[in-house]
């Protein structure tokens, strides 16, 4: 199903740049404006009380968390609207002479700038379910839901059989969107909505419509299963009641790489989580696990043991053409690729404590990653913009880190394991113990905010990010 | 049978304990697995061997001296029944992280292998499986259970006749 989206463009985008000062604000002078004073709250910019819809092409996937497109505008006009932009455009001429300065000023004071801190945005007129999944995508995506007179941006509108919604900045006093959605769940429409906020706001695509798959366990059973990135529709991959381990996407989400006991041993298959057909990829003597399917989505990594001790090998992605990169005695575990697929970042226990070790993808020399702090290192993650390695770091607890890409110091994140990158190179989904069980938690690494899954019950690991 | 080598000892010391005999390693480090067969045609006997589980120290896939007498024992019944085969299965502690644990399961069923080995068995009557931490002895969050979850255990497999 696609969602359809029909831009409301904001009746006005000449005038929209001039209406810099707030109506109705005293002509002071600038000596006056303290840093720390909010805008003075304005009536928001009118919408029209109705919408004649307008059919237009879909222009959102459905299975991806990126602005497709251009979206087609409608325009029109009212006398009200007319009236109340000549009113703006005269206070800011009666008031430029004095006011041009401090008017510079009011905006600069409330621009949100700092990275490590969420954004404020306000989230008005929405109920239920839909006002759930907007705050709740916002919040992980770098955003903190306040009251509206300490929002920078405003999210406005209602989810009566559809969502829409308006998204003004106070500070510039424009409508940044307006968008009315339809073609598919509420749920959904919500999702594509906190998108194309974060797109507005940051210029970066969100990531409210993406995927993950984990390893769930209710009682002694464990199966693989595949959900939104926020937990909900959470479907199963297998039914085999047998023991299943690192699930790990191609690029995509239809194919998902894991390890299953099905057969006796641990094996890893390759299965279409659309059509459920599933083939065997390595089923040799002893431990076959921890695929990692490169970036193109050619070659997949993994660690077997046929030879004698746990050792990364590379193949082609059905399994085919089977190459050794390391020979080690002691055990290599959780390969991972860069970006351009030319390296890999493996564990290796070779040092005595395990670490982090970089080895050419077409085979060479491990080369050990340095991890300044972290005492033992285990599951890495390249991220998808190339700068940063995630891993867990094991002191008398589990700790998610990152490290610069080309190595350094580690910087501690969270409490938890296992972490996997979302496509927005910016959030982390891992596992963190709660309450006797494991959950599945959202990390925004800029702002080191963390928000737990949406899980009804049993024990949630291993996830993985479908990019 | 793999040919001559140096030794290629990357830390943990356990060649050293396998006797004069180190000419069965492998150089690249392990001893190859002999060929995936089918479950099948084996009759598994979990009882046979309960009193011969190894235990190790944390992190570790060494075979300490003082547990190498239970694998003398299970070499030398494996010795005197030529037609069986013994599984050594490797565990973890719930203290590493998962893939981890597999990997170092593996490793300490493989250490077993070498040791059996070492006392003569040929390589293709003993295999390994790893389960990592998710098939403990002893359910616990405390070092008493995490000392008996470290460990590997061996499986007597008697053809079906």
């Amino acid at each position: 199903m696609t969602v359809l989206k029909l831009q409301l463009k904001s009746r006005f985008p000449v005038l929209t740049k001039l209406m810099a000062a707030p109506l109705g604000a005293p002509c002071t002078n600038s000596a006056t404006l303290r840093r720390a004073s909010p805008v003075r709250t304005v009536a928001p910019l009118e919408a029209p009380a109705s919408l004649p819809a307008v059919a237009t092409r879909p222009n959102v996937s459905i299975f991806g968390g990126r602005d497709a497109g251009a979206p087609r505008t409608m325009r029109s006009h009212g006398l009200v609207g007319l009236m109340s932009a000549a009113l703006r455009i005269f206070a800011i001429l009666a008031c430029a002479a004095s006011q041009a300065v401090s008017a510079a000023e009011a905006i600069i004071i409330e621009r949100h700038s700092d990275p490590t801190k969420p954004i404020p945005i306000s989230v008005q007129g929405y109920s239920g379910e839909v006002d759930q999944v907007l705050k709740f995508d916002l919040e992980v995506m770098g955003f903190e839901v306040v009251s509206p007179d300490k929002a920078q941006f405003v999210l406005e509108g209602s989810n009566n059989g559809a969502v829409e919604g308006r998204l003004t900045d106070r500070v510039t006093k424009s409508q940044l969107l307006g968008n009315r959605y339809q073609n598919a769940t509420m749920r959904r429409q919500a999702h594509a909505l906190a998108d194309d906020v974060v797109l507005k706001v940051t210029g970066k695509p969100g990531i409210a419509q993406t995927t993950i798959a984990f390893v769930g366990r209710s009682g002694k059973t464990t199966e693989i299963y595949r959900a939104d990135y926020d937990g909900a529709n959470a479907v199963p991959v297998t039914k085999d009641g047998e023991l299943v381990a690192a699930p790990a996407w191609a690029p995509g989400q239809t194919i998902l790489y894991y390890t299953s006991y099905l057969a006796g041993p641990p094996d890893i298959y390759a299965q279409n989580v659309r059509t459920g057909a599933r083939k065997a990829i390595a089923k040799y003597s002893g431990l076959n696990t921890s695929a990692a399917v490169s970036p193109d989505g050619r070659q997949v990594a993994m660690i077997l043991s046929a030879a004698g001790s746990p050792d990364l090998y590379v193949a082609d992605a059905n399994g085919g053409n089977l190459r050794r990169l390391t020979k080690t005695r002691e055990a290599e575990a959780s390969p991972c690729w860069s970006p351009d697929g030319k390296t890999i970042c493996v564990v290796s226990a070779r040092g005595g404590l395990p670490a982090l070790y970089l080895i050419p993808s077409g085979g060479g020399e491990l080369r050990r990653l340095k991890t300044a702090g972290a005492g033992r290192v285990t599951e890495p993650e390249w991220s998808p913009d190339g700068r940063w390695i995630a891993f867990t770091a094991q002191w008398s607890r589990f700790q998610i880190c990152i490290v610069p890409s080309e190595g350094g110091k580690v910087e501690v994140l969270a409490e938890g394991e296992d972490p996997s990158w979302a496509p927005n190179s910016r959030t982390l989904i891992f596992t963190r113990r709660k309450n006797g069980r494991d959950v599945l938690s959202l990390l925004d690494v800029p702002t080191k905010r963390v928000k737990d899954v949406g899980q009804i019950s049993g024990s949630w690991s291993q996830p993985s990010w479908a990019k | 049978m793999p040919g001559v080598g140096p030794n290629d000892l990357l830390g943990d010391g356990s060649l050293g304990e396998l006797g004069p005999d180190r000419t069965l390693l492998n150089p690249d480090g392990g001893i190859e697995l002999p060929a995936r067969e089918d479950d099948s045609n084996y009759n598994f006997d979990r009882e046979a061997f309960r009193d011969q589980t190894v235990y190790f120290d944390f992190d570790s896939s060494t075979v300490r001296p003082g547990e190498r007498a239970k694998i003398k024992s299970v070499a030398s019944y494996l010795q005197s029944d030529p037609t069986t085969k013994v599984r050594v299965e490797g565990h973890c502690d719930e203290r590493g992280t998962s893939e981890y644990n597999r990997a170092l399961g593996e490793r300490r069923a493989l250490s077993i292998r070498e040791h059996l080995v070492g006392e003569g068995i040929a390589p293709d009557r003993v295999n390994t499986i790893s389960y990592g931490e998710d098939r403990p002895a002893v359910l616990g969050n405390d070092p008493a259970a995490w000392d008996k979850n470290r460990r590997g255990e061996f499986v007597l497999m008697r053809p079906k006749t």
